[in-house]
């Protein structure tokens, strides 16, 4: 039986940021046990920077896995860059700004009429004023019973509906949400009912109710600027979500352990401080760690128990999650990071991206160049739309996402690689748009420390320096690359790119 | 080898250069061109991208020529006419001088065999 598709369902502003940092993951050529990943986002702020950013991050990757694997046999190439399909995102179009207010929403003022005064009595005792007067465009801010009534939407629309004609019967389902906030608490457990809920009458259903679901739920991990919330500036009171938390842990164990088979819980004591925006484009909040270690329960789900194809054939029906790591230290680098293969994936993209920012495009116009000539690329290479994507991922995306991770801002910060050979550190944050290209120098020292307390290998002496050598390295195996036929010049380059930095990582390091 | 060397005329000494003069010189010319490519390509061109430039190409083509012009000169003036350094005359200096220019011109032909054999410099000096 081939593998199967995850439908992976990320709920509100956490969940765009975890499926970003499962873009970087998956960028990294981690193995997945999927044949491919199909994003459902879910936010009521269509535009939440979040929500945005996410999409960029995913047409990028995209266009670069089409360019090299389209056509290309499954089980081939597995552990390469970009190797896992990741499909355009689905958005569930539940836009806030058509329901206006949940009073509007919920046609409140036709229950004056006769007969509807008990209703209307339960909605006012569910309700306060605020929440039914709350414009839905930016989100719930936090409030999960506004939430729940909203969301009931997400079923009847386009997406959902294409999601259930598509589901196959060994798919599997992951929801990604957080539960502090207003949408992600909201999103889950109804998600969770739909799915369960043998009598909904979706489209394959059966399979649907029988599909092997996890859930990664992210606890409170940052707090938000409270002098806004108590200026009325602001809805999000960063000081409930403990409390918050509770009641929704509560609920869950209540409601939901029995319906979801595999859950992550994921969250960190050591906060992160943002600045507190209702939502819409100026909520970007920077790449924290632990949507780094959600994201990786993703990829720990596909490996759960593979050969199961329904709930039914698992071994354990539910299981429940918790992250930890051994030491509680502000900076978390690559020898903080399970000694599985993820340290060792990253440190690969890691050596990748500085070759692309800083070298790649001296080496495309190098016309003596031995791997150049042998892959027989074009003079004008480095202008044609490969490069440039790869360029773009490089320096828009993943250094960003780095640098972000590492921001004083964050109580825990992820350092696994010296962000000092970023040179426009200043004005990438600064940058709204976040399209600007993060701007790099690395020189042949440097290229020996980029790994955060893990030096690479040195053999230089009195009378020998070292260096790193990739052009030398690509060379060496072009014409092994040649021989493998792919009759793609993209795959040629990559698969070179691929096997040249896994030799160099293999003469320069030991995790 | 006479009309090898068209460009050089010693008719005094005719019957050396035409004995073994031509072909000594014609054997230098040959076996350090092949030498100095074969490092270049062979040995340098597998090892390391270092000399893997034109600028360095052309460095072993003007050590290649010195390497020739002074071992014509040595064995040419010491061991076929017999000379002491200081009485070389004219001529062998000339011939040196021309070998030279013909072992540049070698030392490119060689290149374009030598270069297919190279992991690193295989598009040095000319891409095809």
């Amino acid at each position: 039986m081939s593998k199967p598709k995850l439908y992976l369902f990320a709920i509100g502003g956490t969940g765009s940021r975890v499926l970003r940092s499962l873009t970087i993951l998956l960028a990294s050529g981690i193995k997945t046990n999927t044949e491919k990943i199909i994003p459902m986002i879910i936010d009521t702020d269509i535009n939440n920077g979040d929500v945005e950013k996410c999409r960029n991050i995913i047409k990028n990757y995209n266009d670069i896995h089409n360019a090299i694997y389209n056509g290309v046999r499954e089980e081939e190439s597995q552990g390469e860059f970009f190797r896992t399909k990741i499909m355009p995102p689905k958005e569930l179009n539940v836009s806030g700004s058509d329901y206006g207010t949940l009073k509007e929403m919920v046609g409140y003022n036709s229950l004056d009429a006769k007969g509807f005064e008990k209703t209307r009595a339960f909605f006012d005792l569910l309700y306060s004023n605020k929440n039914k007067d709350m414009p839905l465009e930016k989100g719930f801010l936090g409030n999960p019973n506004v939430g729940s009534v909203v969301l009931k939407n997400v079923v009847e629309s386009n997406a959902f509906r294409e999601f259930t004609q598509d589901f196959s019967q060994n798919d599997r389902i992951f929801v990604i949400s957080s539960i502090f906030g207003g949408t992600g608490a909201a999103g889950f457990p109804l998600l969770m009912n739909v799915f369960r809920d043998e009598n909904s009458g979706l489209n394959n259903g059966n399979y649907i109710n029988n599909a092997i679901i996890g859930g990664v739920s992210v606890l409170p991990y940052f707090q938000v600027d409270v002098d806004k919330f108590n200026a009325g500036e602001s809805a999000i009171n960063s000081g409930t979500f403990i409390t918050k938390t509770k009641a929704a842990l509560a609920y869950y164990n209540r409601n939901l352990k029995h319906l979801v088979n595999t859950m992550y819980y994921a969250g960190d004591t050591r906060q992160s401080n943002y600045e507190n925006f209702e939502g819409g484009i100026e909520q970007k909040n920077p790449s924290n760690f632990i949507e780094l270690t959600a994201a990786s329960s993703i990829l720990d789900f596909l490996d759960y128990d593979v050969n199961a194809n329904t709930k039914e054939d698992l071994q354990i029906s539910s299981k429940f999650f918790e992250y930890g790591i051994t030491t509680d230290i502000g900076v978390v680098d690559l020898s903080h990071i399970k000694k599985d293969n993820l340290s060792e994936q990253l440190l690969h993209f890691h050596y990748y991206n500085v070759y692309v920012s800083n070298y790649m495009k001296d080496a495309l116009t190098d016309e003596k160049l031995a791997w150049r000539n042998e892959l027989k690329l074009s003079s004008n290479y480095h202008n044609q739309n490969f490069f440039k994507e790869l360029e773009k991922f490089a320096t828009v995306h993943y250094y960003r996402w780095l640098l972000e991770a590492s921001l004083d801002q964050h109580d825990r910060k992820f350092l696994p690689f010296d962000n000092s050979i970023i040179v426009n550190r200043e004005e990438i944050l600064k940058d709204v748009s976040d399209m600007m290209p993060v701007k790099v120098a690395v020189d042949d020292k440097k290229l020996f420390t980029l790994v955060t307390g893990i030096p690479a290998k040195n053999s230089s002496n009195f009378f020998k320096k070292d260096y790193i050598k990739y052009d030398e390295e690509f060379s060496k195996i072009a014409q092994k690359i040649l021989e493998l036929h792919y009759g793609n010049t993209e795959r040629n380059v990559h698969t070179l790119l691929n096997q040249g930095i896994k030799n160099i990582i293999a003469e320069r390091y030991v995790l | 080898m006479e009309n090898f060397y068209f460009l050089f005329e010693d008719l005094d000494n005719w019957d050396v250069w035409d004995e073994k003069g031509y072909l000594i010189g014609f054997i230098i010319l040959l076996v350090t061109s092949l030498v100095i490519t074969a490092v270049y390509y062979l040995y340098l061109g597998r090892k390391s991208m270092r000399f893997s430039t034109v600028g360095k190409w052309f460095l072993f083509s003007v050590v290649n020529f010195i390497l020739v012009f002074v071992i014509t000169l040595i064995i040419e003036g010491l061991t076929i006419f017999e000379l002491s350094f200081g009485s070389f005359y004219f001529e062998i200096w000339l011939f040196a001088i021309i070998n030279s220019f013909y072992a540049f011109v070698f030392y490119i032909l060689l290149s374009l065999i030598f270069k297919r054999l190279s992991v690193f410099s295989k598009f040095i000096p000319v891409k095809f």
